[in-house]
């Protein structure tokens, strides 16, 4: 299971405001906070472990079809080259991520030996939910040497997509996100 | 408070982080903060924030696990505001 998560720095500074007083203690541990504060780039940090906790978070949902919302749950240990190891309670995912001075993007599987094919792009569409989906539907749909309308993207109740040709499922699994100019699915 | 008024209230701290305005229009004890409104995950922690100004109140994490939508919120909400 697989799961992917983009935060575009730029949208996130419009959107968010983590310094704002108790927001780091309901979303971060205080072994993650302590990581941020020792940080040179704060700003980044926060995102990268939120990036990392989000996707870590689609794929749980993706297999125990169950959603909730407290992001401390989710536990995330910093490795080197940006590879993280992520707790769920007793659930273990593995996560790397992509960090530009535009961007983080980080996927997350609880399969080590298997991390997800990611594509990632700049978005310049109003409404990026449908060009991510387009995109994908292209690409796939290009490799498979199919035609388009043969392919079918749907999400299920808790928001889980899945890529359908003619009515199959294609992937075991896949994941998308997009933020600010940015989008990116995952599959595998 | 009524149950109207707290969902006014709710109404009015959710604004700003919604993304569908249709959903936000059609706001209801059904709706889904994420699903319905679109609201992105970070910003759900400062709805959780605004709530906890608003009524004074402090929501711990086992509570805000459930506050996905408007009527796990006032459930919460008026727990809490009973235990004042």
């Amino acid at each position: 299971m697989i799961g992917n998560d983009i935060v575009d720095f730029k949208q996130a500074a419009k959107d968010s405001n983590w310094k704002r007083p108790r927001f780091l203690d309901k979303t971060f541990t205080q072994k993650e906070q302590s990581i941020i504060l020792s940080s040179e780039n704060k700003d980044q940090t926060v995102w990268l472990l939120w990036s990392i906790k989000e996707a870590a978070y689609k794929a749980y949902v993706r297999e125990f079809e169950h959603s909730f919302f407290n992001p401390k749950r989710i536990q995330c240990q910093l490795g080197l080259n940006n590879e993280s190891v992520v707790n769920i309670d007793d659930k273990i995912y593995y996560s790397r991520s992509i960090i530009t001075s535009e961007y983080v993007h980080s996927t997350a599987s609880n399969n080590k030996g298997k991390l997800p094919k990611i594509e990632l792009f700049k978005l310049s569409e109003a409404n990026q939910s449908e060009a991510v989906r387009t995109r994908l539907i292209k690409q796939v749909s290009n490799d498979k040497k199919r035609n388009l309308n043969s392919l079918k993207l749907k999400k299920t109740a808790l928001g889980v997509p899945n890529l359908f040709l003619n009515n199959q499922q294609i992937f075991e699994a896949l994941s998308i996100s997009h933020h600010g100019e940015y989008g990116a699915y995952a599959i595998c | 408070m009524t149950k109207d008024e707290l969902i006014a209230k709710l109404k009015t701290i959710v604004q700003p982080y919604i993304q569908d305005e249709t959903a936000f229009a059609n706001l209801s004890e059904n709706t889904d903060f994420i699903s319905d409104l679109k609201i992105n995950s970070a910003n759900l922690v400062d709805v959780i924030l605004d709530v906890e100004d608003e009524f004074d109140i402090r929501i711990e994490n086992d509570d805000m696990e459930k506050m996905i939508s408007v009527k796990s919120a006032m459930d919460i909400i008026n727990e809490k505001l009973a235990q004042k």
